[in-house]
This record gives C-alpha cells, structure tokens and sequence, in this order.
C-alpha cells in the first residue's frame, strides 16, 4: 500500500529531521533522525516496506526491527492525518 | 564568490563559540548553526532547538497568513521579518518571533480577527502600538500596526503613500502586500534606529539584503524625501564598513557599530549614549533639537506608571554599571522588536 500527503500537512526537512504541521488541527510533529528517512520514503509514494528496507541499508537495524518501527511510524501518520492511504 | 553572505560568515567566524543566546541577541543564531555544520562542527542543542522553532514558524506561515488575510478587510501590507526572509538564502535562516502587518484600521483589524478566533497576547506590556494577537496552537504574535515602526522623534510616511506604493508580498500569497525594495530599505533602516541607533548586526544585514541591486540613485532621493537623509547615509556607510566588499573602519562604524562587529551589546553607557546622539541625525537643526530634548527628558522621567523611588533606583544602578553589558532588564520601556 502507498500513501499520500494531504493538502492540509506542510512539511520540511531541518538537516536530518523532518518538522511537519498539520494545519487543520495546527498541531506539529517532529520526526527524528530514523523516522524521517522513513518518512521521505513514504512521502514520495513508497511503501511502508519500502521505508523499512531503506532504514536497514542506512541504519544498523535488523529488518524485523525496520519492519516494526515503520510499521508504529505509519499506524501513527494515519491516525494523526498527516498521511492518507492511497486508494 | 566574496558576496554579502560570505562576508558575514567571515564576521561570525571567530563568534561560533559564543554562547545561543549571545549570537540570538544579534539575530545571527541561526546563521551561525549554519556556519557551525559547513565546519562539521557540533550544533549546540539549545541553537537546534532555535533552528526547529523558526522552522515550525515558516511552516505556520502561510496559513497563519492566509487566515489573516481571510479575515481582515481592506489591504494588509506585510513587514520586515518573513518579507526579508524571502530574500535570505534559506528563509529559515533569518529568525522572527512574531508578524507586523500594516493595516489601515487596526483596531477594526484587531476586533474582526478576535472574532475570528485569534487571542491577545496576554503578557504584552507595550503600549505604543495595540495589544498583538496569536491563533491558538500557532506561537507567532501578530502586531498590528497604524503606522510603520519608525524613528521615535520623526514623522514616518503617511499610510496613504505607503498603501499606494503597495506591492504584492514576497509570501506569494493573494491579496497580501509589501513594500517596494526602496522604500522597505528605508523603512528597516528607520527601524533599526528607532530604540539606538543599528543595535543589532541582523539589522544591518536586513537592510543590506533588502537593498541589494538598488543603487544610490534610487535610495538617496526617497531617503531624503522622508527626512531619512543622514540616518540613510550613516546606515549604509556602516554596512559598507562592517559587510561591504571592502570592509572598513569607517567613522560610522566607530560611532554607532564598533559592538556589531565585535558582536557584542553595548555598554549601558554606550546605550545612552547612542540613544541621545543619534537624535542629531534628526533632518533638521530645529529637529535636531527638538529630539534631543523629548529624548533626553524621556529618559529622565519615570516610565509610565513608575514611581519615582523606582526610576531613582533604575537611574543609579544605570550609573553604577554603565560599563556593564545593556542587558534586557534595562530595556524596560525600550521594547525589543523581533520582526
């Protein structure tokens, strides 16, 4: 499954986190280091095991790890509306 | 390429050390993070913390913008900090802690956007302009204005020219206005002065972005025009001297700008000094002196409010460290502007 970034969610890189606001609900979040490789990932049409391939060829993670961090990362876009499922 | 923003990494580069709040209080923190990473040099995490609140800030921008400008009626001109911004190499680099907007009914502006759902800024204790508002969830004051920020003791250009001259913001979003490079030059150069003269070294580096690709040809008339005649001059010889391609140490920045390069606050003495001397930049003798004299009996009388017991307390201890660092609990009555 891919995903989308609505309208509402501005977002942007800051060296290697990313910032974003949503700006229905005017409620930031800051993603770290790992979650924001994960998130340019996912922001850009990949899948969630996409992102969780990507962690394991930059980070020392294993990919039951990756798999289980993308997995958290993207159960939590969805349910703050910052990501959107594509249909 | 020996351009304004190598010239001023090359005025930080012996300050990366000083201390967030040091490079804050010239407006270069952020400049400074920048510099700190090019050298693979750690960032201090208090200077991350400033980069990640001023990137939230731009983010909030155009909303906060847009709701403004869905809210307020008649034309909104916006000032300095996102308008100069725009012209930074990465916006994020020049940091504001709140919006100044022009408006031509500002207490018509202030009532429609409290409707609207904005609130006033609880602790604001500056009574020169109206109390700023903020939306909820978005911590950027937004000062709305009658008049633009300008010289204590001069007349700034009246509303109509300025509404007249009007352009559309560099923000890019519809139905939102600035001024002309020409004229916001001038207007960041009359701010710049309007506590003490060129006070902080972001001042002049806003100043010199805004006027940069504009000639003497174009500047000089306009600042004449407006009484700025000789703070212009001042001003831009000081640039020249502290950021220009041939850096100097011109009498302007002996004067008024030998703390920006050392990149640190004037004395409580030097403060006192600048404020009462440069109203002899004033356009005229008779302005000249009528400065002088508001300036200097503004000084010596209680602040609103204040006992005097209070003020003899503030004036001695004035005296007592007038060679210490002018720190914010003397700039009382003196508000530090963020836009």
């Amino acid at each position: 499954m891919t995903y989308r970034v609505p309208p509402h969610v501005h977002f942007r890189s800051l060296h290697d986190e990313v910032v974003l606001l949503d700006t229905k609900s005017d409620s930031y979040l800051g993603l770290n280091q790992t979650a924001a490789v994960a998130w340019g990932v996912i922001a850009t049409g990949g899948t969630q095991a996409e992102a969780a391939t990507t962690l394991v060829t930059q980070f020392d993670v294993t990919p039951e790890q990756a798999d289980n961090d993308t997995g958290t990362l993207v159960a939590e876009l969805l349910a703050k509306g910052l990501i959107e499922a594509e249909p | 390429m020996n351009t304004l923003w190598s010239r001023l990494e090359t005025l930080i580069a012996p300050k990366l050390d000083a201390s967030p709040d040091h490079l804050a209080a010239h407006g270069v923190h952020l400049l400074a993070a920048r510099a700190l990473r090019a050298l693979d040099r750690p960032v201090p995490r208090q200077l991350q913390d400033m980069e990640r609140t001023m990137a939230l800030r731009e983010l909030a921008l155009p909303s906060l913008l847009t709701r403004i400008r869905a809210t307020v009626s008649g034309p909104i001109i916006l000032l300095k900090g996102p308008e100069v911004a725009a012209r930074y190499p990465d916006p994020a680099l020049r940091a504001y802690g709140d919006l100044d907007i022009l408006v031509p009914e500002p207490l018509a502006a202030q009532h429609a956007l409290l409707a609207a759902g904005f609130q006033l800024v609880d602790d604001y204790a500056f009574p020169h302009h109206l109390q700023p508002v903020f939306w909820p969830g978005l911590p950027i004051p937004i000062e709305i204005h009658h008049t633009p920020s300008w010289l204590r003791w001069m007349t700034p250009p009246t509303n109509a020219e300025l509404f007249d001259l009007a352009i559309p913001s560099a923000t890019g979003l519809p139905g939102l206005l600035t001024l002309p490079p020409v004229e916001h030059t001038l207007l960041l150069a009359a701010h710049s002065w309007r506590h003490a003269p060129l006070r902080r070294l972001i001042d002049l580096v806003d100043i010199a972005t805004m006027a940069e690709g504009l000639d003497a040809g174009q500047l000089d008339p306009k600042a004449g025009r407006w009484g700025l005649g000789p703070v212009w001059n001042t001003t831009r010889r000081a640039i020249e001297a502290l950021v220009g391609p041939d850096p100097s140490t011109s009498w302007p920045l002996h004067l008024w700008a030998r703390h920006l390069r050392a990149m640190r606050d004037r004395t409580v003495a030097e403060q006192h000094a600048a404020v009462w001397l440069g109203t002899l930049w004033a356009p005229t003798p008779r302005a000249k002196l009528h400065a002088l004299a508001a300036t200097v009996a503004g000084d010596l009388r209680p602040l609103g409010g204040e006992p005097w017991p209070v003020k003899v307390q503030r004036t001695s201890r004035a005296i007592r460290d007038a060679a210490s660092p002018w720190t914010p609990r003397d700039r009382r009555g003196q508000h530090q502007e963020h836009g």
